[in-house]
């Protein structure tokens, strides 16, 4: 008996392992390790980086953990110095620190930045590295599409989102809904329906304050009816552009939303921009809206004592041409007047940073975001399955109510379409502020104002 | 005896008193107005996040007290208070002094090329300072000639906020009332001009000068963009700054408790030397 | 405004003459030299951070401006895009209703509320610092504040207007209602301040002055007319110009309240600069606009002064 313990220890041990790996594997199921990492950087000659981002100091355990990131990287490369800096994006600010080449080297920023950026020459390009370290061909094509510009990937994505439909459950079913519009016009029937302007209850509502956050949630609704990036603003292929989105699916959708807006009376009378479209949904103001996945989030921290719950999330109603979205997000650049060192250190610990498996662990475990929150996939593949499956556990919104949007997106029913350009910025502005004009004065002549506008768009902005 | 186009005897007779009350509610239905903004910044502080934007109701459902403690300890605010206080008495002491000094060369010891000078103060009202921002912020970054860096340091914040023309002109305007009698005489007796400044013009125009010290205080403990570039140390941070930073990642009640704290001190120094706005111009100047 | 009741003497100056006499340079030179040491600190500190960065921005507007440093030189070609640009026309012209909106309804508010307070007896420091108020107050809270009051469906200002009938008002959606709306809400920041400043200077007139009017038997609102606004004129007068020159240049209650809408109806140039020079990173251009602010602004102080001195030339 005394010679079998070993042998008894021993298959105790392995049975036990055998049963408790499984289960670890469930907790942890953690990222494969992609990443390739150079054996040393900038030849080991001393490099410091400035980074953006790091958190403040009334969240001591993002900081602990910010600071034990940075001396992770540090210690795998001795001869990188890494200092935070709390900065955060602000575009009036950054333009001071470029100009006064004070730009962090390493900072984060929205995906609506990037061409500004790169036409100024302000950011690196980032291709060599991405390459290097094995990653390139992990990364959703279309997310880097929004950072690339003849051919060279000036960012390394940090979040993606979509713009979907968001909808308060209740009142759906209140109202005999059981679940989201698939088609607009059904979401017309469906605001009529839901709205109650006795208890203040608009049906549908976007982003409608006249900025160029308008112009980006009517694009959203246009590509809806059938609009492609090309009918709106077409590549002549000789350098030259023309503004065509003065006929054809931009005049339908604009027609329809003034139809919703005098006809069915669906719209809220306020102005809504990205913030007041957050507090109307989370307090019942408005049934259905055009919403970015990352808004959740902002609900999530700014208002903690509501029932999230309520909420659901599909994917924006299907054209002609079926479900169609934009997309938004943040990433990481790096600053162009850093020098060759310093670029490369910062290009490392970043993408260390988002594919190290240890790495993402920490992250995810003292993050403050919602995690659960709607977005696109930034990866593709294996990768983008296992890095999911990776998160899920940290879920803490209620994910069950997006199935609608996630599901849409992981079959591929909802296509990711790439925005108008050149000078997209420029036409969600001027679309904006004619989409303000349409919802404040009644009986706008839409196809003329619409030609007109292009008219001007040409002449002022392609052509220049 | 304090009076004011009515005499005291006047305000006691029927058509008097009719004038007083109707003048006083006047007065007070546009102070309630005033007042009520600011009690709603309070009481929002005290509800819970959904509350806020639901309504524009004055009183909370159930107020949430300890959101204004939380606000206190977790956003640091006594240390923030420190350094806005330190930026903002600093800018005020200077621009005030600089702006009284120029105020009073242009107004009483008119120099050659005043007026030219005058028009080169006017210059600075005219375009708004975001337009000159990014230059502003460069030069700062690396003086000219000096080529030093302000950057970091409470005299980047200090040196650019002394820059105000409205308070120049002002206290110009006010240089002017004072009777040429008095700088004359202060003259003739051999005074020189700082002694005319110091012990004539400054103490009669004391009340616009509180006046413009405490204006000059609120406007710049509001102040935003430039503390937020210059100040890259968090422990240097004023409180403007510091609540752009940190208050985003919490829920909206709590943010509107920590911006009502915000608000307090310029406050307390508003109502502190409101009383010492009152002394004029005729405290021992000159009679007939 | 000529006024019967004043208590400064009109000294005679001197007539000028213009030859050079060196005795009288040397006696001056003193004077010359004090004044100029007074105005040292201010002009030292002007020149570097406000008229250095205003020339560099003034130059911009000749340039294409690149952040990271390269600036190329391309003349007048800023301004003849601007004359393109179609908000320029909207921009302009909403100043120009902007400042009439704001001297019609915030001009007069501060001036009767000095007189009102001046004449209070009880409470006067209670109303100085509650008028104080907005400017203290946080713009964040303001902006959700005054979102709430002219909410077309819960704010309480078609709330109160539903109880005389009056139906449902788009304060901030309808292009016409837009611009008082927002006069309204800059007045609410600013008359407070504006007041305080008319109220020292009301404090300096002498008592005297009021009694010997109402001896000879001056109605109380002949006293205001040839006492107390006489007094007030000079610092009126400054304000009027300062008031439109900071109007026209108005950014914040517009960016926050109506991002510039409905349509273009309440888009200023302040903000169109921002728009280009942060949001587009074109500061060549939006120097442009800022230079062209410049020459309104100063057309508008020249004119005037012109104006003001042929009114008051005949005192």
């Amino acid at each position: 008996m005394l010679r079998k313990l070993p042998l008894m220890l021993i298959s105790l041990i392995v049975v036990l392992s055998i049963a408790v790996i499984p289960v670890m594997a469930q907790d942890a199921a953690p990222v494969p390790d992609i990443l390739t990492l150079p054996e040393e950087i900038a030849g080991g000659r001393p490099v410091t980086i400035t980074v953006s981002d790091k958190p403040t100091a009334d969240q001591p355990a993002a900081v602990e953990a910010w600071n034990a990131t940075a001396q992770r990287f540090m210690d795998l490369y001795p001869n990188v110095t890494i200092e935070g800096l709390e900065l955060e994006y602000d575009p009036a600010a950054f333009a001071a620190l470029i100009a006064s080449n004070q730009l962090p080297r390493l900072f984060r920023t929205y995906f609506t930045e990037p061409p500004k950026f790169i036409q100024q020459g302000a950011v690196a390009d980032l291709t060599q590295f991405i390459e290097t370290a094995g990653v390139g061909d992990v990364f959703n094509p279309a997310i880097l599409d929004v950072m690339s510009q003849d051919g060279a990937i000036y960012g390394i994505p940090r979040d993606a989102y979509a713009l979907g439909l968001a909808y308060n459950i209740p009142l759906l079913e209140a109202a005999g809904f059981d679940g989201p519009p698939q088609t607009w016009d059904e979401l017309a029937e469906m605001a009529v329906a839901l709205t109650d302007r006795d208890n203040d209850i608009s049906g549908f509502a976007f982003i409608n304050d006249g900025s160029g956050a308008t112009g980006w949630h009517f694009t959203n609704i246009a590509y809806g009816f059938g609009a492609t990036p090309q009918d709106i603003i077409t590549d002549n292929g000789d350098g030259t552009f023309t503004a065509s989105f003065g006929e054809g699916a931009t005049v339908d959708a604009l027609q329809f939303i003034q139809q919703l807006r005098w006809q069915d009376d669906v719209l809220p009378g306020a102005t809504l921009n990205w913030g007041s479209i957050s507090e109307a949904l989370v307090s019942g103001r408005v049934a259905m809206a055009i919403y970015a996945g990352d808004q959740f989030n902002y609900d999530y921290t700014q208002f903690p004592d509501a029932d999230l719950t309520i909420l659901g999330y599909a994917a924006a109603p299907a054209g002609p041409d079926g479900q169609i979205t934009l997309s938004g997000g943040n990433l990481w650049m790096v600053s162009n007047s850093a020098d060759d060192d310093q670029k490369e250190a910062a290009a490392y610990f970043q993408l260390w940073r988002q594919f190290d498996p240890v790495e993402l662990q920490t992250a995810i475990e003292v993050t403050t975001e919602a995690v659960g929150m709607p977005t696109l996939p930034m990866y593709v593949g294996d990768y983008q399955a296992a890095w999911a499956a990776f998160r899920e556990p940290y879920n803490k919104l209620p994910v069950a109510n997006y199935a609608p949007f996630i599901d849409a997106v992981t079959s591929g029913a909802v296509t990711v379409q790439a925005e108008p350009s050149p000078n997209v910025q420029d036409y969600y502005t001027e679309l904006g502020v004619l989409v303000s004009e349409v919802l404040s004065v009644e009986g706008v002549d839409v196809p003329t104002r619409l030609s007109e506008v292009a008219e001007e768009f040409q002449s002022f902005v392609l052509d220049r | 005896m304090d009076r004011g186009f009515f005499s005291n005897v006047e305000l006691r007779t029927p058509k008097g008193r009719f004038f007083y009350s109707l003048a006083f509610l006047f007065l007070a239905v546009i102070a309630i107005v005033t007042l009520f903004p600011f009690l709603y910044a309070f009481t929002s502080g005290l509800k819970s996040s959904t509350e806020v934007v639901k309504s524009l109701n004055l009183l909370p459902e159930n107020p949430i007290w300890e959101n204004y403690s939380q606000a206190w300890t977790r956003f640091e605010m006594p240390r923030m208070f420190a350094n806005s206080f330190v930026i903002v008495t600093g800018s005020v002491l200077l621009r005030v002094g600089v702006s009284a000094a120029a105020a009073f060369s242009l107004s009483k010891l008119k120099p050659i090329g005043g007026r030219f000078i005058s028009l080169g103060f006017l210059l600075t009202l005219m375009i708004p300072s975001i337009a000159y921002f990014v230059p502003l912020y460069t030069t700062i970054a690396d003086l000219p000639i000096i080529h030093t860096s302000l950057i970091g340091s409470y005299w980047g914040l200090w040196l650019p906020y002394t820059v105000d023309a409205f308070s120049i002109f002002v206290l110009k305007t006010f240089f002017d009332r004072i009777p040429g009698d008095l700088t004359d005489s202060a003259r003739v007796d051999g005074a020189n001009p700082l002694q005319m400044l110091t012990h004539i013009i400054l103490p009669l125009s004391r009340s616009i000068l509180i006046v413009l010290c405490v204006l000059a205080f609120v406007a710049l403990w509001r102040d935003f963009l430039l503390p937020y570039l210059v100040l890259t140390d968090p422990a240097t941070q004023p409180i403007t700054v510091r609540l752009f930073y940190v208050a985003g990642d919490y829920s909206l009640n709590l943010q509107m408790a920590a911006s009502f704290l915000a608000l307090l001190p310029p406050l307390l120094i508003a109502i502190l030397l409101q009383r010492y706005m009152k002394i004029g111009l005729t405290l021992g100047g000159v009679k007939g | 405004m000529n006024s019967p009741y004043t208590l400064e003497t009109k000294m005679e100056q001197p007539k000028k003459t213009k030859t050079l006499d060196l005795a009288r340079i040397r006696a001056a030179l003193p004077g010359q030299i004090a004044a100029y040491i007074f105005l040292l600190p201010a002009l030292m500190l002007y020149a570097v951070f406000a008229w250095f960065p205003i020339i560099q921005s003034i130059l911009m507007s000749l340039h294409d401006v690149r952040l990271g440093g390269e600036w190329t030189w391309v003349g007048l070609d800023n301004f003849a895009l601007m004359l393109r640009d179609p908000a320029f026309e909207d921009a302009w012209r909403n100043s120009l209703e902007f400042a009439f909106w704001s001297l019609a309804l915030g001009y007069l508010v501060p001036v009767i509320i000095a007189i009102l307070v001046r004449e209070m007896r009880q409470g006067k420091g209670f109303f100085r610092v509650v008028y104080f108020l907005p400017t203290v107050v946080p713009t964040a809270i303001a902006v959700i504040i005054w979102r709430f009051i002219y909410d077309p469906d819960i704010g309480i200002l078609n709330e109160f207007l539903g109880q005389f009938g009056v139906s449902r008002l788009l304060w901030l959606q309808d292009a016409t209602l837009a611009k008082p709306a927002l006069v309204a809400v800059m007045t609410w920041g600013a008359f407070g301040t504006t007041a305080l400043i008319y109220l020292a200077s009301l404090q300096d007139v002498a008592q005297e002055l009021y009694e010997a009017a109402e001896l000879d038997g001056a109605t109380p609102l002949q006293r205001i007319r040839h006492i107390s606004l006489p007094h007030l004129y000079p610092v009126m007068s400054l304000m009027f110009v300062l008031q439109v020159i900071a109007v026209v240049q108005v950014f914040t209650e517009p960016f926050l309240l109506t991002s510039g809408g409905p349509g273009r109806a309440t888009l200023t140039p302040a903000m169109h600069i921002y728009n280009r020079a942060f949001i587009r990173f074109d500061m060549g251009y939006a120097s442009a606009w800022s230079v062209t602010m410049i020459v309104i602004l100063g057309a508008f102080s020249i004119i005037y002064r012109v104006v003001n001195y042929r009114l008051t030339a005949d005192r």
